[in-house]
């Protein structure tokens, strides 16, 4: 890609960027969010079109004016938030996705499948065939995928999913994969596969380009990595010869910090903020999500929730915040009994939640930041049925300038942030209205470094202020910089608990990913 | 972004990253001009010239009784149009406008019967009767979606048939002596006073304060920031304490009251007695006029105004030309069609692809 630039109303998105990827490279695009890369790799697969400079495809330049001259092209995304049919099966997706003239080989077929129609039904009827299950398992087989194609999207967990859509690119036929940001929802051991898979795909001559935020990924396995910052590229370099302080710089223009210090491990008070006793809740399917969970929150604690996603973390915070309806159990806040109450009394009372997932559940992306920087809160600045919004202007502009949040102005839909300013918005209006107790669900996911490091210093001053806190996250290094106890969540249940000086990456790790709990569950098979 | 291949066609449709300044409002226009060039070819194929048509209803539109006509029509509209409104915000469907309309003038029509004898008062009882009885009729739907998520489009458009039939009933039962075709007509004081010679009555003042109460709802009180939450993002809204259910019936409580009344007003302002069939359509336009309005109360009020010029210009050149006043069903039904697909094309680029040979391609963007 030669000196492509993209410019949206009043933003310069992409300013004369080069980039140059060679065959069977995992290259790893690194920058902020809203420093670029999104749109980089969007122009690439034709959703946006560049205003200038060009895209040559092995020496040759190409047009890549629509999504389906990329596919053609052999360009394939894989984007954060899969493209699958969640009610149909492995097959039946990739089937879909499948260029409908490509499947058949058959002449004497191919000459009545030319007209349109006739091709519909039959590739229709191809999905199945034995020659699309074939391939499919043979490419499996290859790369060692551990795919069942008659499985349910639903069935498969993100990992699984994640490589539903690698299966579908390679299947096409594709000479350059985007990854944007693979490992975001993936387990340390998923992560581990996913890169042992990548390695095997380039060994093919695939160019693999590689979106994300975490630095010792790219470290570790990228054979090259470009920095984008503020829409233009800062440089490219051999990673290997670089350090994790080095890229950091390269990408927010200034040494960050990424340890954060806790002055002393073990809480402020022995006060306690919440306390569960039994609880037990269903997830949205009506499956058991949560049993027994029984766990004490003190006031100016971190108590760091460590665990696989979808083991019931999200449904714990929902309990925990008023949002989730329990089957059984008792919450205790501040020694009050408050399962039973309403989400606006649990707000009321000072329960603050950072959900996981900013833009379903932490804003109206369709209203501007005025709207959403009041969204939960907005009887603080309501007198009997009126709400005063000059009040709410002034409180939304100070709240945009204490917490960062970097927008022309405040009048900007919230859609049109990006993650890590939106996310420092949600995270600003939670923490300025005094909790007792904060539920932060995955706070710092997706988010660049520079927010990062700001939201977690938001979250140490709250427990400073004997603010109770409750960390969910599925990155291991936030869990032990940032937690005074550690709890792992397994299945729904609570297998391990321990102060954070006191345990180690290991231990955790194996809980998270259910050993302990099979192997102890076996021993007591085998005494019996 | 979506990709349709019709024969040699390749159709690709993406959303548009850039708009124009007042792209919005040229949707409108565009599809108002083009409703009126498409009812004027069918005013034609009735031999009649459609520019005689077209000068016909606005040269009756500025003469004093062609206005007043007007006014009278936008009364009951622009009251249903924020019945139909309000919910909408909510992302709510109200299609029982006619249900409101109906019920209220039922309820007016019975209590003015009822209270011969209380003065003025009567006028008063009337109205707050209708409002009450439409704010009972959607009562139903709202508390159908809210606890048992029972599609409030379904609810209220068999509503608004019943209420056609339960209307028809009503008349009957308040048949006046012979046994005329209409209800009986109301005692003096329960019919509301017109301005001057015109037709205008009370309803002028109940639909201004209809205007006002909607405006004040969406720009100044926490009901409303709840309900335009509630509408973009319900799963938020509610997670940020929000009450489902408050907004769910609240919405459709104020549709009730609104539509309520605008049929009291037209029993008690423009017929002073209850009619069958006195509301023809009010409800559908309504829909009409709230989507054209999509989150802008002014605009409301433009449609508001345009539907009820096309109600008596239709009526007009029925009178004086050989064309029947159902080409304002093809005015209404088009308007909106245009305005949907103008709405598309102005949030969606489409690019036609033609594979004329092997590597040639000629795009076209719309």
């Amino acid at each position: 890609m030669r000196n492509i630039t993209k410019r949206f109303p009043g933003v310069v998105a992409n300013d004369s960027i080069d980039l140059k990827i060679e065959p069977g490279e995992l290259h790893a695009l690194l920058g902020e969010n809203g420093a670029g890369k999104s749109t980089l790799m969007k122009v690439l697969s034709g959703i946006h079109s560049q205003d200038e400079g060009k895209i040559f495809i092995h020496g040759e330049e190409v047009n890549i004016d629509a999504p389906n001259v990329a596919e053609e092209l052999g360009i394939a995304m894989v984007y954060q938030h899969f493209m699958l049919v969640d009610k149909l099966t492995v097959l039946e997706n990739i089937a879909l996705s499948v260029d409908q003239t490509r499947s058949f080989e058959n002449p004497t077929l191919n000459k009545i499948s030319d007209t349109f129609l006739v091709d519909r039904i039959l590739s229709n009827l191809n999905y199945g065939s034995d020659e699309l299950r074939n391939e499919l398992n043979e490419l499996a087989g290859k790369y060692d995928m551990d795919v069942n194609l008659d499985d349910h999207i639903w069935e498969l967990d993100v990992g699984q999913q994640q490589k539903v859509e690698i299966l579908k690119a390679l299947y096409k036929d594709s000479q350059i994969l985007v990854l944007d940001e693979p490992t975001a929802v993936l387990t340390p051991q998923e992560s581990q596969n996913l890169f042992e898979l990548i390695k095997d795909i380039k060994k093919d001559g695939v160019a693999i380009i590689f979106i994300t935020h975490r630095l010792e990924e790219v470290i570790q396995h990228a054979d090259k990595t470009t920095v984008i910052r503020d829409g233009s590229v800062i440089d490219s370099i051999d990673p290997t010869k670089a350090t994790e302080a080095d890229l950091a710089e390269m990408m927010v223009g200034k040494e960050v910090i990424l340890d954060v210090d806790l002055e002393a491990v073990g809480a402020n008070t022995d006060e306690l903020a919440l306390m569960t006793v039994d609880l037990a809740a269903k997830n949205d399917r009506g499956n058991m999500a949560l049993e027994n969970i029984n766990i004490q929150i003190n006031k100016g604690e971190i108590v760091g929730i460590a665990g696989v996603s979808g083991n019931g973390q999200s449904q714990l915070a929902e309990c925990l915040a008023g949002i989730r309806e329990l089957e059984a159990g008792k919450i205790y806040f501040e020694s009050e009994p408050i399962e039973h109450k309403s989400r606006l009394e649990f707000l009321q009372n000072g329960i603050s939640l950072i959900p996981e997932d900013r833009n379903k559940f932490g804003s109206v992306p369709e209203q501007d930041i005025i709207s959403n920087s009041i969204l939960g809160h907005h009887s603080r600045f309501t007198s009997g049925i009126k709400i005063n919004w000059e009040d709410v202007e002034a409180y939304s502009k100070q709240l945009v300038e204490d917490y960062d949040v970097r927008t022309p102005d405040i009048h900007t839909r919230a859609a049109d942030l990006s993650g890590g300013n939106l996310q420092k918005l949600i995270c600003g209006r939670e923490l300025d209205n005094d909790p007792t107790l904060l539920i932060a669900n995955q706070p710092t996911r997706g988010v660049d470094v520079g927010a990062i490091e700001q939201i977690r210093r938001l979250i140490l001053q709250k427990r400073r202020e004997n603010v109770g806190i409750v960390l969910i996250s599925e990155d291991l290094d936030e869990i032990f910089q940032m937690s005074d106890r550690i709890l792992v969540m397994h299945d729904g249940e609570i297998v391990y608990e321990s102060r954070a000086d006191e345990c180690d990456r290991n231990t955790v790790g194996r809980y998270m990913a259910g050993e302990v709990v099979t192997e102890s569950k076996e021993e007591v098979k085998a005494k019996a | 972004m979506k990709s349709v291949k019709i024969g040699d066609f390749d159709l690709q449709i993406r959303k548009r990253e850039e708009k124009g300044k007042f792209i919005n409002i040229g949707v409108v226009l565009g599809a108002v001009v083009s409703s009126f060039i498409l009812v004027g070819i069918v005013i034609s194929s009735y031999g009649v010239s459609p520019i005689e048509a077209f000068q016909l209803g606005f040269s009756y539109a500025l003469s004093p009784s062609g206005f007043s006509g007007l006014i009278v029509r936008m009364i009951p509209l622009l009251l249903v149009g924020l019945a139909v409104y309000i919910p909408l915000r909510a992302g709510l469907y109200n299609v029982a406008g006619g249900a409101g309309i109906y019920g209220g003038g039922i309820a007016a029509a019975a209590i003015g019967l009822a209270t011969p004898g209380a003065g003025r008062l009567s006028l008063l009882m009337a109205l707050t009767g209708g409002a009450i009885a439409g704010m009972v009729i959607l009562a139903i739907p709202g508390i159908l979606r809210a606890y048992w998520d029972i599609n409030e489009i379904l609810t209220t458009l068999l509503l608004s048939f019943m209420f056609v039939r339960l209307n028809n009933y009503a008349v009957t039962v308040m048949r006046g002596e012979g046994g005329t075709l209409t209800g009986e007509a109301l005692p003096p004081n329960a019919v509301s006073p017109t301005i001057g010679s015109s037709s205008i009555h009370i309803g002028l003042l109940i639909a201004i304060l209809g205007f006002v109460l909607a405006y004040f709802l969406f720009r100044k009180t926490a009901f409303g920031y709840e309900i335009d939450m509630f509408g973009d993002n319900p799963t938020a809204a509610v997670r940020s304490g929000i009450n489902r259910n408050k907004v769910i019936i609240g919405t459709f409580l104020l549709g009730g009251l609104l539509s309520g009344v605008a049929g009291a007003s037209e029993v008690v302002g423009l017929h002073g007695r209850l009619l069958p069939d006195f509301s023809p359509g009010y409800g559908f336009t309504a829909v009409a006029i709230a989507i054209i309005g999509r989150k802008n109360i002014y605009r409301v009020l433009g449609a508001t105004f345009l539907f009820a010029f096309v109600y008596i210009w239709g009526a007009r050149i029925e009178l004086l030309l050989p064309v029947p006043t159902a080409v304002i069903a093809v005015f209404e039904a088009t308007v909106i069609l245009f305005f949907l697909v103008g709405e598309g094309i102005v949030n969606y680029r489409v690019d036609v692809q033609k594979q004329t040979s092997a590597d040639e391609k000629e795009v076209i963007s719309v």
